[in-house]
């Protein structure tokens, strides 16, 4: 047990250490604080827009982050050999499996953590369809520029990874500052404003809405992981943008194309995850809660669909040839 | 014995890689496993580390089946791998202490361990270094100190002095002369020169059969009757197999 998580943190550590995890994590940020900007004069749809658009960014940076993740951490071990060392050591194959994984989705854990914070601020930011919190746009962006310092100065005077300690002061200012403001804003706002759904958004409706898309983000990562075990990253991104594409149109399509409820349907949905489970974006725009079960049988499909791809991602490892080219 | 090796046989896909190999080897030896280029060394050494399993055939470390229990015969086991694969951006403490709790160690067992393999391996100045700033004779001792860490009772050591400039050779191979006292140790290389200088034993392989099994004495008794010197004696060997 020890031994896994060891490995796991090893291997989160790894993926907060890469250049590209925090490149991808800013570009989605940068992406997110500018929404509010870009939809301004939209007849009072301007929150709805920036919900949408910003889960939207942070389901398919979260994508491109699960696939980056697995190929660096899963697939360039298994090149360059040091999964050999490791595979010499009292860890069996299956630790190693398990522990990857879980190292990956960690990491993708902290960059949705990150990414739904951000969407938050940025929700608070799009005061109404014609001006912006301008104070809180700059913390948005005082907090990414203090990040990326924090991790310069740590990298300069302690040779500390610039991306790693960049991320997690991403992870401890954006979601500070959101909560901080969400309460001034629950305090101060007249009662009529906060009943107006398009100049306030409770946050008991719009956490449980980003929180699925931790889902989404796992059963990718999962899924791109048990790929790296057999494939270089382009083939891998191919494949989870295929999976992801047709995921979000093939429950539209199957069960006119092969009958309700037919073994065939059954078969296409369950093989192919249904992304739209994840996608709440009407639910916020028409400030519904989203039922508890809902939540859990949710949850419960995400827990099922990654336990069949960790098995399969078991599989595709046991047999593969290891640090190819060391031979 | 301390390693030992029956029947292993190894294929990729329709090639035998391996084929019939048995070996054994015990603490006080340092068997040179030669052979020319794709003769099947390296596999089989993944084979007896237990990262790799074998298509047939059994080993077993200290007496334990490899296969039936992997994680008490592999904490036996210290390998070097080929081309120190290593995690560049850890520093080499950082490296070795991570490899130590893998094998169980941890507070000041570990901190003990990993002052020791240093000093071993002449790490002690470049402890809080970033391993991809080393040189590479300096990165493959730190692959070299992850591998004697745990006081391994068998060492596995792929091409260890591959790529290195004389004095760090010697200093390797100083090193594993000290280890063979209370290891059984395998090193798998294309030197001779190197079987020369450390092994007892020579083990010859060429498309993944053997050739010849037995003490370093023989085999230079071997080449002295054919009137030449070791690097005769292999060509002669392997070139009337590979043809």
């Amino acid at each position: 047990m020890f031994t896994v998580f060891r490995l796991s943190m090893n291997a989160c550590r790894e993926c907060l250490r890469e250049p590209v995890f925090y490149l991808m994590l800013l570009a989605a940020l940068i992406m997110i604080g500018l929404f509010p900007y870009f939809s301004m004069f939209v007849f009072r749809q301007q929150i709805r827009l920036v919900c949408d658009s910003s889960m939207a960014t942070t389901m398919l940076f979260g994508l491109f982050a699960a696939v980056l993740c697995s190929a660096r951490t899963i697939n360039r071990e298994m090149k360059n050999g040091t999964v050999l060392l490791l595979m010499s050591k009292p860890v069996s194959r299956f630790s190693f499996v398990i522990s990857k994984i879980s190292g990956i989705l960690i990491s993708l854990t902290l960059f949705v953590f990150i990414c739904n914070a951000a969407t938050w601020l940025s929700v608070l930011i799009a005061k109404d369809q014609f001006r912006l919190s301008t104070p809180l746009l700059c913390w948005y962006f005082g907090a990414i520029c203090l990040a990326a310092l924090f991790g310069g100065i740590r990298n300069f005077i302690s040779q500390k990874s610039f991306s790693s300690n960049a991320v997690i002061a991403m992870a401890v200012l954006f979601p500070i500052i959101a909560a901080v403001t969400q309460v001034i804003r629950a305090r101060t706002l007249p009662d009529y404003l906060k009943a107006d759904t398009e100049s306030f958004m409770q946050a008991d409706v719009l956490v449980p809405a980003l929180c699925m898309l931790f889902f989404a983000v796992w059963i990718m990562g999962v899924i791109s992981s048990a790929l790296a075990t057999r494939m270089e990253i382009v083939g891998n991104l191919m494949v989870c943008l295929l999976l992801f594409l047709v995921g979000m149109v093939l429950h539209y399509f199957a069960a006119p194309a092969f009958g309700t409820g037919t073994v065939s349907a059954l078969l296409c949905t369950s093989l192919v995850p249904n992304w739209q489970l994840f996608w709440m974006g009407d639910v916020l725009s028409n400030r519904i809660h989203i039922p508890a079960a809902y939540f859990v049988w949710t949850a419960l499909y995400s827990v099922l669909y990654c336990a069949a791809w960790v098995g399969w991602a078991f599989f595709l490892f046991q047999d593969s040839e290891l640090a190819r080219d060391t031979r | 014995m301390m390693i030992e090796a029956e029947h292993l046989f190894k294929r990729y896909g329709v090639r035998l890689v391996v084929d019939d190999l048995s070996l054994h080897v015990d603490v006080g030896d340092v068997l040179g496993f030669i052979g020319p280029n794709g003769a099947g060394k390296t596999t089989t050494m993944k084979m007896i580390s237990g990262v790799m399993p074998p298509y047939a055939g059994t080993v077993r470390i200290d007496g334990i089946d490899i296969e039936a229990d992997p994680r008490l015969a592999k904490s036996r086991i210290g390998f070097l791998p080929e081309n120190a694969p290593l995690h560049m951006t850890m520093t080499v403490r950082a490296f070795l202490a991570y490899t130590g709790r893998l094998h169980g160690f941890y507070g000041r067992e570990l901190a003990r361990r990993v002052d020791r393999a240093m000093e071993r391996c002449g790490l002690r100045e470049t402890a809080g270094q970033e391993i991809e700033s080393l040189s590479k004779g300096y990165k493959r001792r730190v692959c070299l100190a992850q591998s004697i860490l745990h006081d391994p009772k068998a060492l596995i050591m792929d091409e260890p002095t591959d790529g290195l400039d004389p004095n760090q050779k010697r200093q390797i191979r100083e090193l594993i002369l000290s280890l063979r006292e209370d290891t059984a140790v395998i090193i798998s290389t294309h030197i001779l020169e190197e079987v020369e200088a450390v092994c007892s034993r020579v083990f010859l392989l060429c498309k993944g059969k053997t050739l010849f099994d037995g003490a370093k004495d023989e085999f230079r008794a071997k080449a002295d009757a054919l009137h030449t010197d070791l690097a005769g004696l292999f060509a002669v060997m392997t070139e009337g197999e590979q043809t």
